[in-house]
C-alpha cells in the first residue's frame, strides 16, 4: 500500500471515528430517533454540539418550556448562532408569550446586525423576524387588553357591590 | 288613602308574572354571556348569586315602596322599567361581554377573565332586572293587605305562593320550550312584553296614566329594538370564515372554515383557542396540535410495523362523539380490508346535525357507524347487547375544560372497562397542562384503580390535551420499548415524538385521589388546574 493511501486510509478511519464518536445524538435527531439522541447526548463530550441537538429535540418534539431552556443555553454558549434566538422566540409564540417572543427576536435582529453570515441564511433571519414580530406584538397586545379587562371587571364588581350595600344599608336604616 | 277594593285575582297574576319574568331572565342571562364566558358552573353560580343579590334588595326596595300612597303604581313603573331593560339585555350584552373578554385570548390567559367577566357582566345587565321584579312581592302584598280583606300574613303567603308557581312556569317552558325553540332573543322579547303587558295592566287598574305613558313608550322602545339589527356575536379567528351558527338547546354551536388548508372546526359556546370536532378533506391523521391523532394509537399497535396484526374488523365505541372527528381518523388509518364499526355517543342533537351538513358524518342505513343521541353515562347502560369494543374513546366535554363528574367516576369506568373485549384499549382525552396536572392525575388514577393496572399519560406535541391509555387485562406499552415500536408506519412520526422524557408517564392508582359518584372533586380541580397552568406559564417565561 502506498503512503499516500496510506494515509487517505488513515484520515478517512479518524474522520469516521470522529463522526461516529462526536455525532449520534445528531445521527439520531436526524433519524427522527428523539428519545436516541437525548439519550446519546449524556455521553456527548462536545457541550456545544449538545446544546445544539437538545435544542433542536425539545423544539420538533415541541417541549415548550425545555426548548426556551435550551434556547439560553445554547445562546450563551454560541452567541455567533442565530438558531437558538429564532427557536427561543418561536417557542415563545408558542407559549402566547408576545412579550417574551419580542425580546427574542429583539436579540436576535441585534446579533444579526454583529455576525457574519451568508447572505441567504442572513436573508433568511431577518425575514424570519420580521414575519413573527407582528405576531409577538399582536400577543402583546392581547395581553394588555386581558389585564385592562380584568381591572375593568374588577372595578365594575367593587362599584356594584358598594352601590347594593349602601341601597340595603340606607333602605335597612330608613326603615327602623 | 287609595284603596282600590277589587282586583285580588290580578294583583296575583301580576306577583306570577313577575316571578315568570325573573326565572326566564335567570335562565337565558347564563345562555347570553355563554358566547364569551361559557356556561361553566363558575358562570351560573355568578348569575344565579347575582339574582339572589338583587331579589333581595328589591324585596327591601319593594318594602320602601310599599309605604307610598299607590303601591299600585309603583309596581306598575318597576315591571315597566323591568320590562324595557330584559328586552334591552340581547344587544346590551354582545357589547358589554366583549369589552370584558377580548377576542383571541387561550384559555389559560381567559380564566380569570371567565370568574370576574361574568360576575361583572351579570351584575350591570341582570342585577337591574332582578331587583326590580324583586319589589313586586312586598308591593302585590301592601296592595292585598291595604284591600283589607286579608291579614299580612295572608296576603304575603298567598303572594309568594303565586310568585313561586310563576317562577316554576318560567323555569320549566324557559329550558324546555322558550330557549330551545323560540331562541334567545325572542325569549327576552316575550319576556319583556309580557313584563310589559302587566305593567299596563297594572297602571290600568290604579289608573295612573304617567305609569301607563311609560310601559306604552317601553313598549314602543321594544318594538323599534324587534325590528331593529339582530344582536352581534364573537368574530370567528382572523383566517376563518363562520359556516354555521345554531343555538341548540345544550349551548351555542358554530362550524368555522379555513379556507387555505380546508379545515372545518366545530366549537361550542366560548370555545376560546379549543374546538370539539375538527374536519379534513380526506379522511386520517389531522396533524401536529390536533389530538385525534392519538385515538389512532390502538389500531396502529394492533396492526403493527408490517400489517400483520390487522384484524378482520374493529368496534369502537366514542362517548362524546361531537361531529365524528375520531371515526375519520381510524378510517385514514385501517387498511381497506379492516372493517371499522361504530357507535358514538353524543348528547347534542345540534352537534350531530352540524356534522351531518359539515363534516361528512354518515348516519344512513348500512352505514358502519350509529349515533346514539343522549347522555353518555345513560346510554352506555343500555348498550348491554352490544358485543365488546376494540376500542373505546371517552371524548366528552361539557363546555371547554369541564369533564362531567358522572363520567369521570370509577362507577362509570368500571362499566366502560365492562364494555371493552379481553385486550381492548381505553383511550380518554384530557385537557390539561402536563402530566403532573391534578386532572389529569386524578383521572388517570381512577382509570388505573378501575383496571387495575398502570395508566400510560402522553402529553401530545404542540396541543393543550394528554392522552390516558389503558387495556383490560394486557400491557400497555411503554414507550421506546419494542411493543411500542412496533407500530403501523403512519404513526411512528408520533409515537417518537411522544416517547422522549417530559412527554409520557405512568399513572397508578396511589397517585391521586380517587374520583367516585359519591364524591368527585373533578371540577375543583379543573379550577386548580388552570391556576396552576396561569402560575406556570409566569413562572417559565424566558427571556435571552
Amino acid at each position: 500500500m502506498s503512503r499516500a493511501l496510506r494515509v487517505a486510509c488513515c484520515a478517512v478511519w479518524l474522520a469516521a471515528l470522529a463522526w461516529t464518536q462526536a455525532v449520534p445524538a445528531r445521527l439520531a435527531l436526524e433519524g427522527g430517533d428523539y428519545a436516541g439522541a437525548l439519550r446519546e447526548l449524556e455521553s456527548e463530550a462536545d457541550l456545544l454540539e449538545a446544546a445544539r441537538v437538545r435544542l433542536e429535540v425539545y423544539y420538533l418534539v415541541r417541549d415548550f418550556p425545555s426548548t426556551l431552556s435550551a434556547a439560553q443555553t445554547l445562546a450563551a454558549l454560541d452567541p455567533a448562532d442565530p438558531r437558538p434566538l429564532g427557536l427561543g422566540a418561536a417557542a415563545a409564540l408558542y407559549q402566547q408569550d408576545g412579550a417574551a417572543a419580542l425580546l427574542w427576536l429583539q436579540e436576535l435582529e441585534h446579533r444579526l446586525g454583529q455576525l457574519s453570515l451568508q447572505p441567504e441564511a442572513r436573508a433568511r433571519w431577518v425575514s424570519f423576524a420580521e414575519q413573527q414580530r407582528p405576531v409577538a406584538e399582536l400577543l402583546v397586545e392581547r395581553q394588555a387588553a386581558q389585564q385592562r379587562a380584568l381591572l375593568t371587571a374588577r372595578i365594575i364588581v367593587a362599584t356594584a357591590s358598594l352601590l347594593v350595600l349602601s341601597l340595603c344599608a340606607l333602605l335597612v336604616l330608613r326603615s327602623s | 288613602m287609595h284603596r282600590p277594593t277589587s282586583g285580588r285575582p290580578l294583583v296575583l297574576a301580576l306577583a306570577a308574572i313577575a316571578g315568570l319574568g325573573t326565572m326566564c331572565v335567570e335562565l337565558s342571562a347564563v345562555r347570553l354571556l355563554a358566547p364569551w364566558f361559557g356556561a361553566s358552573l363558575v358562570v351560573w353560580t355568578n348569575v344565579i348569586g347575582v339574582v339572589l343579590l338583587a331579589l333581595s334588595c328589591g324585596y327591601l326596595l319593594g318594602a320602601r315602596w310599599s309605604r307610598s300612597t299607590r303601591p299600585l303604581v309603583a309596581l306598575a313603573w318597576a315591571l315597566a322599567l323591568g320590562a324595557l331593560w330584559t328586552g334591552c339585555l340581547p344587544w346590551l350584552a354582545p357589547f358589554l361581554a366583549a369589552a370584558l373578554l377580548p377576542s383571541g385570548l387561550s384559555l389559560q390567559a381567559a380564566s380569570a377573565l371567565i370568574g370576574w367577566g361574568s360576575l361583572a357582566c351579570s351584575l350591570v345587565l341582570f342585577l337591574p332586572t332582578a331587583l326590580l321584579l324583586g319589589t313586586a312581592v312586598p308591593l302585590c302584598t301592601e296592595v292585598l293587605e291595604r284591600q283589607g280583606k286579608l291579614s299580612g300574613g295572608a296576603a304575603g303567603g298567598r303572594v309568594l305562593a303565586c310568585s313561586t308557581l310563576g317562577s316554576l312556569v318560567g323555569t320549566f317552558a324557559t329550558s324546555h320550550w322558550l330557549l330551545p325553540i323560540l331562541g334567545l332573543r325572542v325569549t327576552f322579547l316575550g319576556a319583556s312584553a309580557l313584563l310589559l303587558l302587566a305593567s299596563l295592566a297594572a297602571a290600568w287598574h290604579a289608573r295612573a296614566s304617567l305609569a301607563g305613558a311609560a310601559g306604552a313608550a317601553s313598549a314602543l322602545a321594544l318594538g323599534l329594538l324587534a325590528g331593529g339589527p339582530a344582536p352581534s356575536r364573537p368574530q370567528p379567528p382572523q383566517g376563518w370564515t363562520l359556516l354555521e351558527a345554531v343555538e341548540s338547546p345544550y349551548q351555542s354551536v358554530r362550524v368555522l372554515e379555513e379556507p387555505t388548508l380546508g379545515l372545518r372546526s366545530l366549537q361550542v359556546n366560548e370555545h376560546l383557542d379549543s374546538f370539539q370536532s375538527v374536519w379534513a378533506p380526506e379522511p386520517g391523521l389531522l396533524g401536529e396540535g390536533f389530538y385525534y391523532d392519538g385515538f389512532a394509537l390502538p389500531l396502529a399497535w394492533t396492526m403493527g410495523a408490517d400489517g400483520q396484526g390487522t384484524p378482520a374488523s374493529w368496534r369502537s365505541l366514542v362517548v362524546g362523539l361531537g361531529a365524528g372527528t375520531a371515526w375519520r381518523v381510524l378510517e385514514g388509518v385501517a387498511p381497506p380490508t379492516l372493517e371499522l364499526r361504530g357507535i358514538g355517543i353524543e348528547l347534542d342533537p345540534a352537534v350531530v346535525e352540524l356534522g351531518q351538513r359539515w363534516m361528512d358524518l354518515s348516519l344512513e342505513a348500512g352505514a358502519s357507524n350509529r349515533v346514539v343521541v343522549g347522555d353518555g353515562r345513560a346510554v352506555l347502560c343500555s348498550l348491554d347487547s352490544e358485543p365488546g369494543f376494540e376500542q373505546v374513546i371517552l371524548d366528552a366535554y361539557a363546555n371547554q375544560t369541564e369533564i362531567p363528574a358522572h363520567l369521570s367516576s370509577v362507577e362509570f369506568l368500571d362499566l366502560l372497562r365492562e364494555r371493552l373485549v379481553v385486550g381492548g384499549w381505553l383511550c380518554a382525552n384530557v385537557g390539561g397542562f402536563g402530566l403532573d396536572d391534578p386532572v389529569v392525575l386524578a383521572l388517570g388514577a381512577t382509570m388505573a384503580h378501575s383496571f387495575a393496572t398502570p395508566v400510560l399519560a402522553l402529553r401530545l406535541p404542540a396541543s393543550r390535551n394528554l392522552l390516558l391509555l389503558v387495556r383490560r387485562e394486557a400491557p400497555t406499552p411503554e414507550p421506546g420499548s419494542l411493543l411500542w415500536r412496533d407500530c403501523a408506519p403512519l404513526l411512528r412520526g408520533l409515537l417518537a415524538k411522544l416517547e422522549v422524557p417530559h412527554a409520557w408517564r405512568w399513572i397508578r392508582a396511589q397517585d391521586a385521589p380517587l374520583l367516585g359518584d359519591d364524591r368527585n372533586p373533578i371540577q375543583e380541580l379543573e379550577r386548580l388546574s388552570l391556576q396552576e397552568a396561569h402560575q406556570r406559564w409566569i413562572e417559565e417565561r424566558r427571556a435571552p
